[in-house]
């Protein structure tokens, strides 16, 4: 290609007219905070898996007894111990992935990495929304019942349609919250992974 | 991280920013992101630099970490406002060899390579900088052969963009 070639010449010749940076200049920009995507990810990701168990300490410091509470299934706080293991695998992960991002990879291994560290994160949010989901269904009306004089009250008085009621409310409270968290999660991962999904997906397509 | 490998980083750095510049240049479209862009880089390059075992030149390791920022670490700057034609402040036509028609074509491919994807200025970036398809696959991350068939692609593109 002619064009080519002639803009190939002219690359060289332009390397005169590139701006010149003094010494200083430069040791000046070594000392500057960086603004680079991976660091803007692991704040986010630092967020998201911080959220989780500032929810839970939330709970406990409002409802110190929430663990011992006797209207709540032992197994619950089973669940809960084994939810907080979970958490602390995703965490490890996190930061082994973390650790693998270097910008001395090739371009695609980068991104793969990058890719990798998020799909992590978002792995732990699917698994968090699911276990608040799950939380909801059984907290919920556990909770109504005990407010409105306890289970033998309510199952005394309960007709079909009340049943049907509590659980209707109760997945649509679990749907709403869910999605209310879904939404702030894809609108922060959609906007920080936008560009580094669209470069990826053209990488992906050139099989390496 | 000490002085003395401060020193030799910068004093590195200063030797080569030219590699550094030509990345900004194909991926910012004005003066203040160029700038930024310049010190993301530089930051990156420095982050890198304590791992930088020598094995490799300099300059050579520098593509790789500017190339990477440049086409996923970097987010472009909310400050940067395009004020004006960057290419008619920074890169002037040479005025040796001056010739209308040439200068006009090389306007109309440098505005054609602007069009291009990241993947796509990343390549036609290391074929301008010399570098042979086994270094250009090598810091992109794929084979060869699809380095070759991405750049056939690629003048197929500017020329579609260059004779519509």
């Amino acid at each position: 290609m002619e064009e080519l070639d002639l803009l190939k010449k002219d690359w060289k010749k332009q390397e005169a007219n590139q701006p010149k940076l003094s010494y200083n200049d430069i040791d000046k920009m070594t000392h500057k905070k960086s603004s680079s995507l991976v660091k803007w990810i692991f704040y986010v990701s630092l967020f998201e898996l911080g959220f989780g168990i500032a929810i839970v300490l939330l709970a406990l410091l409002i409802q110190p007894d929430l663990m011992s509470d006797s209207t709540m299934p032992v197994w619950l706080n089973w669940f809960c111990y084994g939810s907080s293991l979970v958490v602390f695998y995703f965490i490890y992960k996190f930061f082994m992935n973390y650790k693998k991002i270097s910008t001395t990879n090739s371009i695609k291994d980068l991104m793969q990495n990058i890719i990798s560290t998020r799909r992590t994160v978002r792995n732990y949010i699917v698994y968090s929304l699911s276990v608040i989901a799950f939380t909801i269904c059984v907290a919920f009306p556990i909770g109504f019942i005990e407010g409105t004089g306890g289970m033998e009250k309510f199952s005394a008085e309960a007709n079909i349609t009340k049943y049907l009621l509590l659980a209707v409310v109760t997945i649509v409270l679990a749907c709403i919250i869910v999605a209310l968290f879904y939404g702030v999660y894809y609108l922060l991962y959609g906007l920080l992974t936008k560009k580094l999904k669209r470069n990826y997906k053209e990488l992906k397509q050139l099989k390496s | 991280m000490n002085k003395e490998l401060e020193h030799s980083f910068v004093t590195e750095l200063e030797r080569n920013q030219n590699i550094v510049h030509k990345v900004c240049r194909i991926y910012t479209s004005n003066k203040e992101q160029h700038n930024d862009l310049f010190q993301e880089i530089t930051i990156q390059l420095w982050k890198a630099y304590p791992k930088f075992r020598g094995d490799s030149k300099f300059s050579t390791w520098m593509y790789r970490v500017a190339l990477n920022t440049a086409i996923t670490l970097y987010r472009k700057s909310k400050r940067s406002v395009k004020t004006q034609d960057y290419e008619s402040v920074i890169f002037k036509i040479t005025s040796e060899d001056y010739d209308d028609t040439e200068e006009e074509q090389l306007k109309i491919m440098y505005k054609a390579i602007k069009q291009l994807s990241d993947i796509e200025k990343a390549l036609i970036f290391l074929y301008l900088e010399d570098k042979n398809y086994k270094e250009i696959a090598e810091t992109i991350g794929i084979t060869e052969v699809n380095a070759r068939v991405k750049m056939n692609r690629i003048k197929t593109k500017l020329k579609k963009i260059l004779n519509p």
